[in-house]
């Protein structure tokens, strides 16, 4: 009896290796895709889509070792496959390379304008990266204003690929005065909700990559309806996420002055409650340092210092209030999450109006925005004088 | 259903040892001197080492001789303590002489009679002299251990920095004897215990009477008594004995060469076992987070001590896990490596031909055997090792395409942190464990690992030293004794003695029974 048992024993521990192991892939057989690039080719007539997906591969032996003129080996390869769903076509993608396309490892999605023209097809094209277990939540995506695959083709020069690129420049420190990107665990929750939501735009200009734009897309339906332009987009960011505000120029004494954010914040309130005229109030606080100045005045006196903070209240409150207009009046949308202040604080209310909040009544649209903005300028910066007028060695 | 033997691994082999410790011969002390001494001669085969004098007692005629084995003895205590004495001026002896010559005439402390051959002869083999006289079947028994022997030195296994630099010597007397100095203590105890059925081997149970567990004590004495060894040359003999758990990759004793060590353990509860001809003590119960200790932790200030310690945590985890978590983290998991070092590894493992295990394998098997041949070297050939062991085997497997230079940092990672581990024994057992989970990460990857540290975890929860479990302080929680785990607190917040050894229980007893 023992013995049997033993046996038994043995064989079960058999059993283990019998099995082999599965899922197992080395990682030098792996093709990594940094950047997933989709395209509209053609609409065809049953309501469905022919999409072009283009991944781009790493290449390791030239992505890892450092660049030298004469050596000027591409870090990433392209591969484009056409078909009417995604997950065919990164099937078929295999077929094209040796390597067995891992997305774990991806950072951008590309989405060309032309899809998100489409009504609900930014949707359906981004239920493959969320749905699948491969995909991070952190993936980021970007619309394009071209043909998306054609910035998987710019070559960066630091980094070895435009997918690197295009991550790294978007995570960019809070001062560079950049939008955050929308991750697809956002879009996922805004899908569900059904909001109004911008996606950050790239666009390739004179073969340099610019980011400083955002697309303004309908949330019943999905589609693109405009752009805010890149001086929209800064008033944006004092709405949305004051803090990457970056830099702002304000006038003073004739010349320029240039003053950095160092800490803002953005309070909106709502002050009327009545349907019809609802009201909001949205307040800036913002404190910045003077980082350069064009002149010779002394900056740090009082005077000196409430011009320049009145210079700067009046310049970002007009930027504020351009954008709230644009997106009030002109796309009647929602982008701004006026919306989550009533859901947040006056539920009630909210419930009487979401189903009208920026469509159908369009409540938003009606609301009025009262911009306050206090400025505060905390530092004149390592040095206040570098010259000034009649103080001449004697 | 019966449980097989396979697993039951506490059931003792009780039935068998009935003791037979001693030599068993079947002559009897005669009262005639030669055949006595003839006896001796023809027992031990007429040995070169043994020398047997014949003499009279001072001026009388009575005949006596003086037998021991040379290199055993120490000679000058022979020859001015009882052969001097012996030879001048004595008269008249009575009818009881021999209590005569006991008390009287031989200038030496320790002496005792002899009745029975086998305590006689077993004697000699230790050390003794022996004082025959004619006419009487009685031994006198003098003890005159001595001879060559190591001198104290600074203990190799275990070398501190900061710390004393005596450490234990073969001569369990000596080693006795710095045990005492270190706790000079009316209650520190030693219990001799005889061992072995074919050469006997003394053993020193040693622990402090009031701090000490009774129940423990008895559980050693226990399974002291249970050894049926022919021969115990080494502590290492009586721990396989005696230790819970044969199975386990974990020692359930520590074995140390310093007396501070034994000493700071007597102080907690626990039991040292000294064996004769080892510097190695053995000290139990353990917990595993003793194994990870170091006197030096104690002697540096708290701040260094615990940085030091968790240090060493940290470093049993990665020679424990890292090549494991590099198998399964190239073979299954790339999305967990950062992005830009998955790059790289992809670019280093091109053109290495063997999967990510085999090539694991081949780096630890290769350090194990270098390892292992390092140890055995003579000391001028150590470099030898060195250059075959850095150079040709590390550089040229890369440049050669046999290993990725990403795993000779592993490998090379996982050796250096193996040695942060105090105990070499504990060590050991790591070096097995390790590529257990290698196994398993090759196999299931991060999974397998998990499920291979869940069964690792199962298996010390069910391990105990000598009825402590071996995971305490953790698992049987006892929040006081986290002080001296991981972290160890300033030396004034440690005055008490560990929860785990039950010390309370003890006091609390002995306290009734001085009542009593």
């Amino acid at each position: 009896m023992p013995m049997n048992k033993k046996l038994l024993l043995i064989l079960l521990i058999g059993l283990v290796f019998l099995t082999g192991c599965w899922g197992k892939v080395e990682i030098e057989n792996r093709g990594f895709v940094v950047g997933t690039a989709i395209d509209l080719e053609e609409k065809k007539g049953n309501g469905k889509y022919k999409l072009v997906m283009t991944n781009q591969l790493i290449n390791p032996a030239a992505a890892t070792t450092p660049s030298n003129a004469g050596n000027a080996q591409k870090g990433f390869m392209n591969i484009s496959v056409d078909d009417e769903s995604l997950f065919a076509a990164s099937r078929k993608m295999r077929q094209l390379t040796n390597l067995i396309p891992y997305y774990q490892h991806l950072k951008v999605i590309l989405v060309s304008e032309a899809v998100l023209s489409q009504p609900g097809l930014f949707t359906d094209v981004m239920d493959v990266f969320v749905r699948n277990h491969e995909l991070r939540r952190g993936v980021k995506v970007f619309v394009t204003k071209d043909k998306a695959n054609k910035i998987l083709e710019y070559v960066p020069e630091v980094e070895k690929t435009p997918s690197m690129f295009l991550d790294k420049l978007a995570n960019n420190g809070k001062n560079a005065g950049l939008l955050e990107p929308k991750k697809i665990d956002r879009l996922q929750n805004i899908f569900i909700y059904e909001r109004s939501y911008f996606v950050p735009r790239v666009k390739l200009e004179n073969n340099k990559i610019v980011y400083d734009d955002v697309v303004v897309v309908q949330g019943s339906n999905n589609q693109m309806v405009g752009i805010l332009n890149a001086e929209e987009t800064k008033g944006l960011l004092y709405i949305t996420s004051p803090t990457k505000g970056g830099s702002i120029e304000a006038n003073f004494d004739g010349n320029s002055i240039n003053v950095e954010t160092t800490n803002a914040k953005t309070k909106i309130k709502l002050t009327n409650k009545d349907k019809e005229n609802l009201a909001f109030s949205l307040k800036v606080n913002f404190e910045g340092s003077i980082e350069e100045h064009y002149g010779q005045a002394n900056l740090l006196t009082e005077k000196s210092l409430v011009e320049i903070e009145a210079a700067l209240e009046k310049d970002i409150k007009k930027m504020v209030e351009r954008t709230i207009e644009k997106v009030q009046k002109e796309y009647k949308l929602d982008v701004l999450k006026f919306g989550d202040t009533i859901r947040r604080d006056h539920y009630d209310l909210w419930k009487t109006i979401v189903d009208n909040w920026d469509r159908g009544e369009n409540y938003f649209s009606k609301s009025t925005v009262d911009v306050k903005v206090e400025a505060n300028i905390i530092s004149t910066g390592a040095s206040n004088r570098i010259k000034q007028k009649g103080k001449r060695d004697e | 259903m019966a449980r097989t033997s396979f697993f039951n691994r506490r059931k003792m082999k009780t039935s068998k040892s009935k003791q037979e410790n001693q030599i068993k011969t079947t002559i009897e002390l005669g009262t005639n001197l030669a055949d006595n001494l003839k006896n001796i001669r023809t027992l031990l085969g007429e040995p070169g080492d043994l020398i047997i004098r014949e003499t009279t007692l001072g001026e009388t005629d009575t005949k006596c001789a003086i037998v021991y084995l040379s290199g055993l003895v120490d000679q000058d205590l022979v020859n001015n303590n009882i052969l001097k004495v012996i030879q001048s001026n004595i008269n008249e002896i009575d009818t009881n002489r021999i209590n005569e010559v006991f008390q009287q005439i031989i200038a030496i402390t320790d002496i005792k009679k002899g009745t029975k051959f086998d305590d006689v002869i077993n004697s000699l083999l230790s050390g003794s002299t022996l004082f025959y006289l004619d006419d009487m079947d009685t031994v006198l028994i003098l003890g005159t251990t001595g001879g060559e022997r190591r001198s104290i030195e600074e203990p190799q296994s275990e070398a501190l920095i900061r710390g004393p630099r005596e450490g234990f010597v073969e001569s369990v007397h000596t080693n006795i004897a710095l045990l005492r100095r270190d706790i000079k203590n009316p209650n520190l105890r030693f219990k001799s215990y005889e061992v072995g059925k074919k050469s006997k081997r003394t053993i020193v149970v040693s622990y402090l009477e009031g701090i000490i567990n009774p129940t423990l004590l008895k559980e050693v004495n226990r399974r002291l008594k249970s050894i049926n060894l022919d021969i115990v040359s080494e502590s290492g003999f009586l721990e396989q004995w005696i230790e819970d758990s044969f199975l386990s990759p974990f020692p359930q004793m520590i074995n140390t060469e310093r007396p501070d060590r034994v000493s700071s353990s007597l102080l907690q509860g626990k039991v040292a076992i000294l064996v004769d001809g080892t510097p190695f003590a053995l000290i139990a119960p353990i917990t595993y987070s003793e194994t990870l200790k170091s006197l030096e932790d104690y002697y540096e200030r708290w701040l260094v001590g615990t940085l030091i310690r968790i240090l060493r945590y940290l470093g049993t985890f990665i020679a424990l896990f890292l090549p494991a978590i590099y198998i399964a983290l190239v073979s299954y998991h790339q999305g967990m490596i950062p992005t830009e070092l998955a790059f790289s590894i992809a670019l280093t493992r091109e053109g290495v031909p063997f999967p990510s295990f085999v090539e694991a394998l081949l780096m630890i098997i290769t350090m194990e055997i270098l390892q292992e041949a390092g140890a055995r070297l003579p000391k001028n050939l150590g470099q030898t090792i060195g250059i075959v062991g850095g150079l040709v085997i590390g550089e040229a497997a890369v440049s050669a395409s046999i290993v990725s230079p990403v795993m000779v940092i592993v490998v090379g990672l996982t050796a250096i942190s193996s040695f942060t581990n105090p105990s070499y024994s504990a060590g050991i057992g790591f070096r097995m464990l390790r590529l257990t989970f290698m196994i398993a990460a090759a196999i299931l990857g991060l999974y397998g690992i998990i499920l291979a540290y869940i069964m690792l975890n199962i298996h010390i929860a069910n391990l105990k030293s000598f009825g402590v479990p071996y995971s305490a302080p953790f698992a049987p929680t006892y929040f006081s004794d986290w002080k001296d785990t991981i972290i160890r607190v300033p030396i004034t917040m440690l005055e008490k003695q560990p929860k785990y050894m039950k010390i309370e229980d003890s006091k609390a007893k002995s306290n009734e029974e001085e009542q009593k």
